[in-house]
């Protein structure tokens, strides 16, 4: 029970909590909507314990690009395609350093095209969110991250699956917000998400790359966010539900079932 | 049984005796450079599963050398593969791999660098202190050796044979996950065998 414990309240409780309080600073503009991401911190601490000053290991760039990528939103809040581009070049710049020590020991070109193709979804789906306005940005985002989580933690990673549960945990007040107004009114928009996009995508390849994640529910996953963002109806975040509940599946009837823990 | 099998396996048994009698002596071993035999040697460690048990695992793959000069300068040295870790179930190897224990992809080698060689009066050792790198950090270890045996092998080599036992904890290396379950103190124990080069 107390382990059980352990990993709940940094993934789920502790997040939550705190989303409700940026929502609640956020109905009184006290604070941006991107402001948010900065939540997953404190989390994102408690879990792998404080970033080291040069990062020694994949999960250490999870700090310095959550706040990178809230600056560059912050700054060119204005400028969608100047700070579309910026982000994308962080995610690439953070993916290589993240995928370095591997590239390094036992270089491999599938891990530079998966790569690549990380990149190359979160470009797509970064200029659909500047593009075009989604009806129910925080819950499609939280059914990909809590999904997410889920099928690391069951694919390779607890760890790992509980960054990304607490990215999902995030968008809870965000989430409720949308599903009490049914899916008709949003307090943030798909761009102003996009740093939390960013950590969806780091915490993905994190899990692919050092976790051992299976390649078709990565895939999957991969997809999640993107099926939600391109559809442009009012229950386009079912196709994001549907693509992470195939992962799953996937995942369970696959894995070895056997317990160990 | 019939007569043919009795005589195949008598003839084996006799050649197991043999070469049993052959390697197994009381000889100390004389100084010189060694390699660990990495088919003879098992790197074994011991974790408590949620203090009902001794959950025992080993790493496949390692290699080092073992210096010996009790009136010199010694030297020991054993790197070994973090992705070998085997705990007798598929799924809990993937999980000891990833970034939860060791970190395998993040961190592939365990490296164990001698810095002092203590020996009995005999000439044999009996106590390595030295640093071990693991999951990114290295920490002073000190591992206890019992001497096995000493002699020559059946096909000309020289071999030399110790057990090495310490305990570390995990959480001085920053493998800090799931502390509740999985103990902090992890027993260590080498059991070489090294062919003087």
């Amino acid at each position: 029970m107390e382990t059980l414990i352990q990993m709940i309240l940094p993934a789920a409780v502790l997040p939550a909590l705190l989303s409700g309080f940026a929502f609640w600073l956020n109905q009184k503009k006290a604070i941006a909507p991107w402001v948010i991401v900065l939540i997953w911190l404190p989390s994102c601490i408690w879990l792998v314990g404080m970033p080291a000053l040069i990062p020694e290991e994949a999960s250490h760039w999870l700090v310095p690009l959550v706040i990178i990528s809230v600056l560059i939103a912050a700054l060119l809040k204005s400028q969608v395609k100047q700070q579309v581009l910026l982000q994308i070049i962080l995610l690439a710049l953070i993916l290589v350093a993240v995928a370095w020590p591997v590239l390094n020991y036992q270089f491999s070109w599938l891990l530079l095209v998966e790569l690549l193709a990380v990149i190359l979804t979160a470009a797509v789906l970064y200029l659909f969110s500047a593009k075009n306005h989604q009806t129910a940005p925080a819950l499609t985002l939280a059914i990909s991250s809590g999904g997410m989580g889920l099928v690391i933690a069951l694919g390779g990673s607890l760890l790992i699956g509980q960054l990304a549960g607490a990215l999902a945990s995030v968008l809870t007040a965000f989430v409720l917000f949308e599903l009490v107004n049914r899916l008709n009114k949003s307090a943030v928009t798909m761009i102003e998400l996009i740093p939390v996009m960013q950590l969806y995508f780091v915490v993905l390849v994190i899990a692919r790359v050092f976790a051992e994640l299976e390649l078709v529910p990565s895939i999957l996953l991969l997809l999640a966010p993107l099926a939600g963002v391109i559809i442009r109806k009012r229950y386009a975040f079912v196709s994001s539900a549907i693509s992470v509940v195939i992962a799953v599946v996937w995942l369970l009837m696959t894995a070895d079932s056997s317990g160990y823990y | 049984m019939n007569t043919e099998m009795i005589k195949t396996s008598f003839t084996a048994a006799a050649m197991a005796i043999a070469l049993i009698s052959t390697s197994v002596s009381a000889e100390v071993a004389p100084a010189g450079s060694y390699k660990i035999d990495p088919g003879h040697t098992n790197v074994m460690f011991s974790v408590s599963h949620l203090g009902f048990s001794n959950l025992v695992g080993r790493f496949n793959k390692m290699e080092g050398d073992i210096s010996l000069n009790p009136k010199g300068n010694s030297k020991v040295t054993v790197n070994i593969k973090t992705a070998s870790v085997d705990s007798n179930h598929d799924k809990r190897d993937t999980h000891l791999r990833g970034p939860d224990f060791f970190n395998v992809k993040q961190y592939p080698v365990m490296k164990f660098v001698s810095n002092k060689v203590s020996y009995n009066a005999n000439g044999e050792p009996v106590k390595v202190s030295g640093k071990l790198s693991l999951h990114g950090k290295t920490k002073p270890v000190t591992l206890a050796v019992t001497p096995i045996g000493a002699g020559k092998d059946p096909w000309g080599g020289y071999r030399i044979g110790y057990d090495a036992t310490t305990t570390i904890k995990r959480s001085d290396f920053g493998m800090n996950y799931m502390q509740g379950g999985i103990g902090d103190d992890i027993q260590i124990t080498l059991n070489i065998e090294a062919i003087k080069q």
